[in-house]
């Protein structure tokens, strides 16, 4: 290249001190970049404020496979300009004695930017075991909520909920009254007294057989009565049975089970004075 | 305006000599003095005190006194900031000599230490109180993500190192034009 005589070019600085100066360079680039991707994600997230999730209406029954369903539905809406992924929520219900009932995942599932999705909710809480008494006592339930989600592909996001929820049993206060044996028409025969209140949000519909089983040997006797007892309603009722001759139900126990529409569950035994 | 008094520049290199490394000729570069470096560091000490010190620990203390526990402890980051900030002042001032590739190093380190630090607590839960429910954020990719920054630096600083050993005052030129 011809120089002037007037005008010499800048010297070019060596590699060494170049390639320095490129990283630092490079740096400070990168630096500019991170931040101002930071700033847009932070600012993207503040639009979910937009956002308006709904619950759907929610159902509370028996179900044939000993639980009792709860299910609903999330809707939620993205208004953001980035995905959120890996939605998921965990949740975690214990009963009024600490006993875990119940522990389910719902998702994962990716809401688009701009876009919405809907979640089932089903939660199948069991009324065997540990949630027997579920059937027979209204407790406390104590609800542990837990959504995870990424955001922006560098945060991943949580929120957990712990709450508690009253729950209302389909039996509460079930006692099977067991009385004294008496002979008429020449036959044993016993009266039996079934009460409880249904605090249930569902009707209990069926039948809700027994058999009195004294201390030792087979069977006093058996029956059943028929329900169909609102949500909310007191039930009781007495019913005669025919019992074996010289059978002693003291100190013996009733057991029973209610059989409804595709239902059949054991409910806790009682013991007879 | 009065222009900074300058030190003298390097004696010129003896041709008849049989050292390889030539530095630059004199008068290609004019230092600012020790003492308008020293100030030219002061004043840079300001932003620096704020950033560093001043705004993350704001930030911890209001969660603070909020009843919000702070994701780290406050007296650890005001260390790291008085740290920091007297790292890259002294960098700014011995700039012109060879201590300026070792400060740039020992910034770069201490800073890749601090995120490092940061790393490893990088998610932290807000836990609001009295209230049944608490939120919480991993950040953990983007402390992994801004280590990129500082380790470039750090090699930045390794090689200026390397050229201040075999070439000593070579980058003053064009660090320092007339």
């Amino acid at each position: 290249m011809a120089t002037s005589p007037l005008y010499r070019s800048p010297p070019k600085p060596p590699g060494i001190y170049r390639t320095a100066r490129w990283l630092r360079r490079i740096s400070v680039i990168v630096l500019v970049v991170i931040i101002v991707f930071v700033a847009f994600v932070v600012y993207s997230a503040v639009q979910i404020t937009k956002s308006h999730p709904s619950v759907g209406s929610s159902t509370s029954q028996l179900e044939a496979n000993d639980t009792v369903g709860i299910t609903s539905s999330l809707t939620l809406t993205n208004p953001t300009y980035f995905a959120i992924q890996q939605f998921e929520i965990q949740v975690h219900i214990l009963n009024g004695s600490g006993l875990s009932l119940v522990d389910t995942t719902v998702g994962p599932t990716t809401i688009s930017a701009g876009g919405s999705a809907t979640l089932p909710l089903a939660l199948y809480i069991p009324i065997t075991a540990e949630g027997q008494s579920l059937l027979v006592q209204n407790q406390n339930l104590e609800w542990y909520v837990w959504g995870n989600a990424s955001y922006g592909y560098l945060f991943s996001i949580s929120l957990g909920v712990e709450t508690n929820k009253s729950w209302g049993a389909p039996f509460e206060g079930l006692t099977l009254t067991v009385g004294t044996p008496t002979m008429m028409g020449g036959a044993y025969s016993v009266p039996v007294t079934l009460s409880f209140n249904d605090d249930a949000s569902f009707a209990d519909s069926g039948t809700l057989s027994f058999q009195i089983l004294p201390a030792s040997g087979p069977s006093c006797g058996s029956g059943s009565f028929t329900l169909d007892v609102p949500p909310g309603s007191p039930y009781q009722q007495t019913q005669s049975i025919g019992v074996a001759a010289g059978c002693d139900p003291s100190g013996g126990k009733v057991t029973s089970e209610f059989v409804g529409d595709g239902i059949d569950v054991v409910l806790p035994p009682e013991s007879i004075p | 305006m009065s222009t900074p008094p300058t030190e003298a520049p390097a004696s010129p290199p003896d041709a008849s000599g049989p050292t390889v490394p030539v530095g630059p000729s004199p008068g290609q570069y004019r230092i600012p003095s020790w003492g308008w470096r020293i100030l030219g560091g002061a004043l840079r000490l300001v932003p620096l005190a704020l950033l560093l010190i001043g705004v993350p620990v704001g930030i911890l203390t209001f969660l603070q006194s909020n009843g919000i526990p702070p994701p780290f402890p406050i007296l650890l980051i005001e260390l790291y900031g008085v740290v920091l900030t007297a790292l890259i002042v002294a960098r700014y001032i011995f700039r012109p000599t060879s201590g300026y590739g070792p400060l740039a190093i020992g910034v770069s380190a201490a800073t890749l230490v601090y995120l490092y630090y940061i790393f490893e607590h990088s998610t932290y839960t807000l836990r609001i109180p009295n209230a049944p429910f608490a939120i919480g954020v991993t950040f953990t990719d983007l402390i992994l993500l801004l280590m990129i920054v500082p380790a470039l630096t750090l090699a930045a600083g390794v090689v200026t190192t390397v050229e201040d050993a075999r070439r000593p005052r070579e980058r003053l030129p064009f660090d320092y034009p007339m």
